[in-house]
């Protein structure tokens, strides 16, 4: 943008009074605020997937992070541009990136994962800003191809013994043994998806916030319960299980991927509710909540284009 | 400062800071030296009726009004004139200026006999008074305020804006508390002047002492109704204002007149009623004087033409101001000296350190949609800043650019730190700039 209008002119140097258009004062926010605010708001879940998984899930988090900075700070060098690491969104892609991979991924692929999403899926579409697509999720989706076999593996929480997750079940039975699981996070699935309570405190505080607009996690569970419903299975089991709610409220709420008008974040959100659920009951996969949102996010340019506001539509040298 | 900010309704709540609030307004004692610019309203400038040497009074007419979209300015000391000449304004600009010596005497001009009841006399006498008074909407609009009294269209509402939804200011709190009397007179005048049937006053809910007591007046008086809105900034701004009060909406490019309805603002009202019941023309305004550089942040009732320089000397300085702003902080205006004297449109000044500056570091737009969500006209402020800074001004037209009402509430709640108001006021102009173009052509 224009470095000009916001520029300072120093005037009359006796009284060094400076000049400069309003406003003259500012919300407290930033971008670093807010990326560290939506950090701090998913510890409850990381401290309960290192509770359940133990080191190894600490393991995978750090691994992930730090090829989402070293990522990060190569980027920017190469592209000349200042060194901003603590912005902390990269640390958050990384973050965010390790939350669904599952916990005993070798170190060296979550790694990977950071370095492509930060990579491939931020600094390749022009960095911070300008990304299409969640970099988080192009980290997951590269892993998914690439590593099928250790990115299905999904270790029991507390033995660590390897088996299905609760999404398996819920495909063919169309509900759920243990939803009070679900709700606590104690089954298998990916490291910070399985805690349901921990996922939603940290949600309901960045709506408090005033970072997360309600509407996409509003729209995404209540979609997905209504096709559930309508579909014939059980609604709280498809919105407590697989990676439903992180999406909801972490992943399909990234400001740079998600449109930025209201009626648009509606559009949005019952559009990843509707993609979850006929990827879960019709694709060969049995979750479709990562996929759901690229594929969304990918529509974004055209749900802003279509829902953006005109003031009456015509302007004062108008057609 | 705790800045808060969630999503309502219009607008944004943040933070008050209203501190002065239960500063009562005390008189500025005149200063030496006064500078009355002939631009203190919209229109064309006064034309200066004084002249080098002359002996001025209280009330003293020193430039006329030229033509019907102006108003006249008048000395608020007795004393000489000392000089005409161009003089620093407050909107950054050279105006011609009356430069009045004080002699310190207070000697008053005759004044016009005072009209005891407003609607015993002709709208048409209500309105030549006011002009002559030169009083103009001491909002900060600084229109003429008799040119809406005399409507081109039938007007059936009147609106009071007693909103003050800027930040810190607050003299129109102040002067609604304490000109109880002024604003009946005022309120009775411009209803009479205009013929409108509603009078309503409408406040901000975070006075509700104002709200009380015009609540209870208005049970007595039964000519005049009080409406709470909510404390959110802008609501004291026309366009929002107008549609929270009366429902109608105000077509874009058009005044509230189109929609049958008159605002003026408590300050005016209370002007017009000094100019009518006392023969008073606008001498001086209440302003309240703030900021972290300010001693002890206080409501003053200030001759018109007081050096800024002299305002604060009387208030005392904590430290030297790194910025003044005329006005609130969010639409105010910085001014470049000290040497800028107190005009009609003047509600704040505000003394401000480095500590509460913020200075635009602009990064990349996240696509956040928080100034979408903000914008009081329902604009995308992002996308017209970047159509304006990439000089697509004619895309930005399009998009509705001329409708932003200036208010800064993208700017306020950007976390990109991006100066979207400052680029959309640049568009604007430029859009505006191209339309007269093609007019003329």
């Amino acid at each position: 943008m224009a470095k000009t209008t916001a520029q300072i002119v120093e005037t009359d140097p006796g009284a060094s009074l400076l000049v400069s258009p309003g406003p003259h004062i500012h919300a407290p926010i930033s971008t670093q605020s807010a990326m560290l605010t939506v950090i701090a708001s998913l510890l409850p879940a990381a401290g309960v997937a290192v509770y359940l998984f133990g080191w190894p899930a600490l393991g995978v988090m750090v691994a992930s992070i730090a090829g989402a900075m070293i990522t990060e700070a190569l980027c920017l060098w190469a592209r000349k541009r200042p060194i901003l690491l603590w912005d902390g969104s990269a640390a958050l892609t990384g973050l965010l990136l390790a939350f669904t991979l599952p916990p005993q991924l070798p170190l060296w692929m979550a790694f990977l994962g950071g370095v492509v999403g930060i990579g491939i899926g931020k600094h390749a579409f022009g960095g911070l800003g300008s990304n299409p697509f969640n970099p988080a999720l192009v980290g997951r989706a590269f892993l998914t191809v690439s590593f099928a076999a250790p990115m299905s593996t999904w270790p029991r929480p507390f033995d660590g013994v390897t088996g299905a997750t609760p999404l398996v079940e819920i495909a063919a039975t169309g509900t759920y043994s243990d939803l009070w699981s679900l709700v606590t996070g104690a089954t298998g699935g990916s490291l910070g998806e399985t805690s349901a309570v921990a996922l939603v405190v940290g949600g309901i505080a960045l709506i408090l916030k005033g970072i997360v607009d309600w509407r996409i996690p509003v729209g995404i569970i209540g979609t997905t319960a209504i096709f559930a419903l309508l579909a014939g299975v059980d609604p709280i089991a498809h919105v407590l299980s697989g990676g439903l709610l992180l999406g909801a409220f972490f992943m399909a709420t990234d400001w740079v991927t998600s449109p930025i008008t209201r009626k648009g974040k509606w559009i949005f959100a019952v559009g990843i509710g509707v993609l979850t659920m006929v990827i879960r009951l019709w694709a060969a996969a049995p979750e479709g909540v990562s996929f759901a949102i690229l594929l969304m996010n990918g529509a974004t340019p055209l749900i802003n284009m279509m829902t953006r506001p005109k003031g009456s539509g015509k302007g004062v040298n108008g057609k | 400062m705790g800045w808060r900010v969630w999503e309502r309704r219009k607008g944004v709540a943040m933070a008050h800071d209203k501190e002065t609030a239960g500063d009562p307004v005390r008189p500025l004692d005149p200063p030496p030296l006064l500078r009355f610019p002939v631009q203190q309203h919209q229109g064309k400038p006064a034309v200066p009726v004084v002249k080098r040497g002359d002996e001025v009074r209280i009330g003293t007419l020193l430039a006329r009004a030229d033509g019907p979209i102006s108003a006249p300015v008048h000395s608020s000391v007795s004393g000489k004139v000392k000089a005409i000449e161009p003089v620093l304004h407050p909107w950054g600009i050279w105006s011609m200026a009356i430069i009045v010596e004080n002699d310190g005497e207070d000697r008053w001009e005759e004044l016009p006999p005072g009209i005891k009841d407003p609607e015993s006399v002709s709208p048409e006498v209500i309105r030549q008074r006011v002009q002559e008074a030169g009083i103009v909407g001491m909002g900060g609009a600084m229109f003429p305020a008799a040119v809406k009294l005399a409507p081109s269209t039938p007007i059936d509402t009147v609106v009071i804006n007693g909103c003050e939804c800027e930040p810190v200011l607050t003299c129109d709190h102040r002067t609604m508390l304490e000109r109880t009397d002024a604003l009946l007179y005022g309120m009775r005048a411009i209803r009479h002047a205009v013929g409108a049937k509603r009078v309503i006053l409408a406040i901000e809910a975070n006075k509700g002492d104002a709200i009380r007591l015009y609540r209870e007046l208005a049970n007595v008086y039964r000519d005049f109704e009080v409406r709470a809105l909510p404390a959110r900034y802008p609501y004291g701004g026309e366009r929002v204002l107008v549609p929270a009060v009366t429902g109608r909406k105000i077509p874009p490019g058009r005044y509230p007149d189109s929609v049958g309805v008159v605002v003026h603002n408590v300050a005016t009202v209370a002007a017009i009623a000094d100019a009518l019941r006392d023969g008073i023309p606008l001498i001086r305004r209440p302003v309240t004087v703030a900021g972290a550089a300010v001693a002890k942040p206080c409501n003053l009732m200030i001759p018109i033409g007081t050096p800024l320089e002299d305002v604060l000397k009387a208030v005392g300085l904590r430290e030297r101001p790194r910025e003044i702003v005329m006005g609130g902080p969010m639409m105010g205006i910085t001014v470049a000296s000290d040497d800028v004297p107190v005009i009609k449109g003047t509600s704040g000044v505000l003394a401000r350190t480095e500590a509460e500056l913020h200075h635009f570091r602009e990064s990349a737009c996240l696509r956040c949609g928080r100034c979408v969500d903000a914008c009081p006209a329902g604009l995308m402020p992002t996308m017209l800043a970047r159509l304006s800074s990439r000089g697509l001004f004619d895309k930005a037209d399009e998009l509705g650019a001329t409708e932003c009402m200036e208010c800064g509430l993208c700017s306020y709640v950007c976390p990109a730190d991006l100066p979207l108001t400052q680029l959309i006021r640049m568009g604007k102009r430029e859009i505006i700039k191209k339309a007269r173009a093609g007019r003329g052509a």
